[in-house]
């Protein structure tokens, strides 16, 4: 069965989702000199390794969603991504977000993601 | 027949004391036409046995007792209630106003006892125009008035003599002496001037006097409706016994509005007494006063000892009690203040300004005290002042609030109240450092207590708005629906004025409110929206703000768009579709033509602040606990 969902996590969620696909939030910065990875604080403060599948085409900071699957304990392989504009990235309740992720993994079964295959 | 009169009652009775229930005999009685619509009067030879007294009068709701010859000649009687005025100077009369015939004249037959003439009694004060045998006395029957005899309470002691009328079969007139009215108060001006008590006012007697101080003044007030215009002030005065609401109208305005100043003491004669319209005051008195073209004021210059503000506390936890929209008197200390603010009349679409401040006292809770215009700009809260306020306007907004009216009286750091002093060291000692309870009630956050967030589902399983008042609550929803047919009405284009207009059909519109016809009119919308959340849905009315809010246009673009671009008007529906909204809304239960159903207002509509509505959220699941 195709697994579908992209749950959103955060950096302590990742052991647990090991080889699945998640969709994290959080805040990029230091990307790589050959732009192929950067650092992605997540919303509950932990940082974690992006590895793009290409190089990147901009510099990426600030406020930035990425998709991918889990490679590691603190590393993600990213598919998709899109970062946010300033304003955005600077009027964003972390805080607020971090507790959403949390309570919606807690009480997975309340907050459904993804298909039912 | 084994009733007694109450043998020397008429005696005590003229002679100014009270006697209970005396037992009387009606030996004749005569009737005296009205004149004009006022109702027939009869007057009455009494007798105790002893004495028998020709200056009595029937209160006029008894005039059925004679109409039916239940109470004839020679009847006994029980006085349960009566009234002894005094008329010219020392004339006494008495008003018989509540009776029981104990036994019908032709069972009783004659006479009981030897009753003789009550003797006149030496006059003490200057009538000079009395001689001893003055041919009876009718009473005075004023025109168009329910009045017959009263006091002439005049100053400048004029005696009106009133043309005799046929003698009556007693003979002589009975003079009183130099009495008062029971438990009135001394006259204290020179000039035989009688004063009676407010709590003695009745409509039966309109010659009375009164000396009173004003404890409430009002602003004057003008209105317009269809049926005219006008101006009015009313005041309160105050004596002794009670107090009493007063108005003035038009001519009377120009009269009396500058002359009577709060706090000074009047001799107030000749108002229009009528039942009190206990909507408009919240005196305690059964009547209240109209002045009119014979009231006469004057003000009096002794030194009087009359109280002041007679007030009725209510402790700020027992308001939740209180009826909303109620008048209230309450007391406590300025724990804080806002700024002054203002707001858009609803109704008047002016700028009313205005200032929230939270008022405290030891029964522990908080109440928030709204002033208006001049009283908010120039309040001070410094200093934690105690104030005192007199008709205060109760709301059950915020669960329970309260507004300083225009007829309110408020008083900052009272020096003459008792409880102001144990405010004052109740709060220097413990209250500053309290924390008290405030009112639930709607709103959002900030002070004056916590929102009652309803989800659907709750407001209709738990009838809400099925009680006596309306409920407040807020929920939010998601536009589903908005009925676009009606939405909109052609309004009176006046200020303050939001009618609906009727077309003439000649390009003029009437309004009945202002009486007037205009070929203009401004747009004004009520929108019927379906809001929705999660767990069920509601039929919601939205009035002009809160409709334009969700629709995104306001009423006379709208209005314009409705009959110029029918596609574009239609697509503003479309766009304000499953919008969602933090709404205030106001249920109640409404009776249309035995029909009831529950009728939802919008008070307020405003855009979901996502990070305040989040962090509430994660507050209610923690709550859950699960």
């Amino acid at each position: 069965m195709a697994d579908f969902s992209k749950t959103r996590v955060n950096g302590s969620m990742l052991p647990s989702f090991q080889g699945r696909n998640v969709c994290v939030l959080g805040m990029a910065k230091d990307v790589d000199q050959n732009g192929q990875a950067f650092t992605l604080t997540t919303s509950d403060g932990q940082d974690i390794r992006v590895n793009t599948q290409e190089p990147l085409s901009e510099y990426v900071a600030g406020l930035t969603e990425v998709e991918g699957q889990v490679v590691s304990n603190n590393a993600i392989s990213c598919q998709n991504y899109i970062t946010f504009p300033q304003e955005t990235s600077d009027a964003f309740d972390m805080k607020l977000y971090n507790n959403a992720v949390e309570l919606s993994a807690r009480f997975s079964n309340h907050y459904i993601v993804g298909v039912q295959g | 027949m084994a009733e007694q009169l109450t043998a020397g009652a008429l005696e005590s009775i003229i002679g100014g004391e009270s006697i209970d229930n005396p037992v009387l005999q009606v030996l004749s009685s005569k009737r005296i036409s009205a004149q004009g619509s006022t109702a027939d009067r009869y007057r009455l030879l009494l007798s105790d046995g002893e004495t028998s007294y020709s200056h009595a009068m029937l209160a006029t709701q008894l005039n059925s007792l004679m109409e039916s010859g239940e109470m004839d000649n020679l009847a006994i009687v029980k006085v349960n209630r009566y009234l002894c005025n005094t008329i010219q100077g020392d004339k006494r009369v008495m008003i018989l106003l509540d009776v029981a015939v104990l036994t019908k004249g032709s069972d009783v037959g004659q006479r009981l006892g030897n009753p003789q003439q009550l003797k006149a009694q030496t006059a003490s004060d200057k009538d000079s125009h009395h001689s001893a045998q003055l041919p009876p006395q009718m009473p005075k029957q004023e025109a168009g008035g329910q009045s017959y005899m009263g006091v002439v309470s005049q100053k400048q002691n004029t005696n009106k003599q009133s043309p005799p009328a046929n003698p009556y079969k007693a003979g002589n007139a009975n003079k009183g002496g130099n009495f008062s009215m029971k438990g009135s108060s001394t006259p204290t001006t020179p000039g035989s001037t009688r004063v009676h008590t407010i709590s003695s006012l009745t409509p039966y007697q309109n010659r009375w006097r009164i000396r009173a101080r004003v404890t409430q003044k009002g602003s004057v007030r003008t209105w317009s409706n269809s049926r005219g215009e006008g101006k009015l002030f009313s005041v309160n005065f105050t004596d002794e016994s009670g107090e009493i609401r007063a108005t003035g109208f038009n001519e009377a305005v120009d009269k009396y509005y500058d002359m009577l100043e709060m706090n000074k003491v009047y001799y107030v004669s000749r108002g229009t007494l009528k039942t009190a319209n206990k909507q408009y005051s919240n005196v305690q008195n059964d009547y209240e006063m109209t002045f009119n073209q014979d009231t006469a004021i004057e003000p009096c210059t002794e030194e009087v000892d009359l109280p002041g503000i007679n007030f009725q506390f209510v402790a700020l936890n027992e308001l939740e009690s209180k009826a909303a929209n109620s008048l209230v008197d309450v007391i406590g200390v300025v724990k804080s203040c806002n700024e002054v603010g203002t707001v858009t009349g609803k109704q008047s679409q002016k700028e009313i300004t205005k200032r929230d401040i939270t008022v405290v006292d030891q029964s522990g809770m908080s109440i928030s005290m709204t002033l208006w215009g001049n009283d908010a700009v120039t309040f001070s809260g410094d200093g934690n002042p105690v104030m005192a306020v007199k008709g205060a306007r109760l709301s059950d907004y915020g669960g329970r609030s309260l507004s300083v009216l225009a007829s309110s009286q408020v008083l900052m750091n009272p020096t003459d109240l008792k409880i102001a002093f144990q405010l004052r060291s109740w709060f220097d000692t413990e209250g500053q450092g309290m924390e008290f309870q405030s009112f639930r009630g709607e709103g959002g956050g900030g002070s004056g207590g916590s929102t009652n967030w309803m989800t659907f589902a709750d407001v209709k399983s738990q009838n809400i708005g099925g009680g006596e008042k309306a409920d407040y609550f807020t929920s939010k929803g998601t536009v589903i629906f908005l009925r676009k047919e009606n939405c909109m009405y052609k309004a009176c284009p006046t200020e303050s004025c939001n009618k609906k207009l009727i077309d003439q059909g000649n390009g003029m519109f009437r309004c009945e409110k202002c009486s007037r016809e205009f070929p203009n009119f401004k747009w004004r919308m009520i929108l019927s929206a379906n809001l929705a959340d999660f767990s069920d849905n509601q039929w919601v009315t939205c009035f002009q703000e809160s409709a334009e809010l969700l629709l995104g246009k306001d009423a006379q673009e709208l209005g314009d768009m409705k009959d110029a671009d029918e596609a574009a008007f239609d697509q503003v529906f479309q766009d304000a579709m499953f919008k969602p909204y933090i709404f205030k809304l106001r249920a109640k239960m409404e009776t249309y033509n035995d029909e009831t159903r529950l009728k939802t207002i919008c008070v307020n509509a405003n855009p979901v602040n996502w990070k305040e509505y989040g962090n509430r959220l994660v507050e209610e699941i923690n709550k859950l606990a699960l």
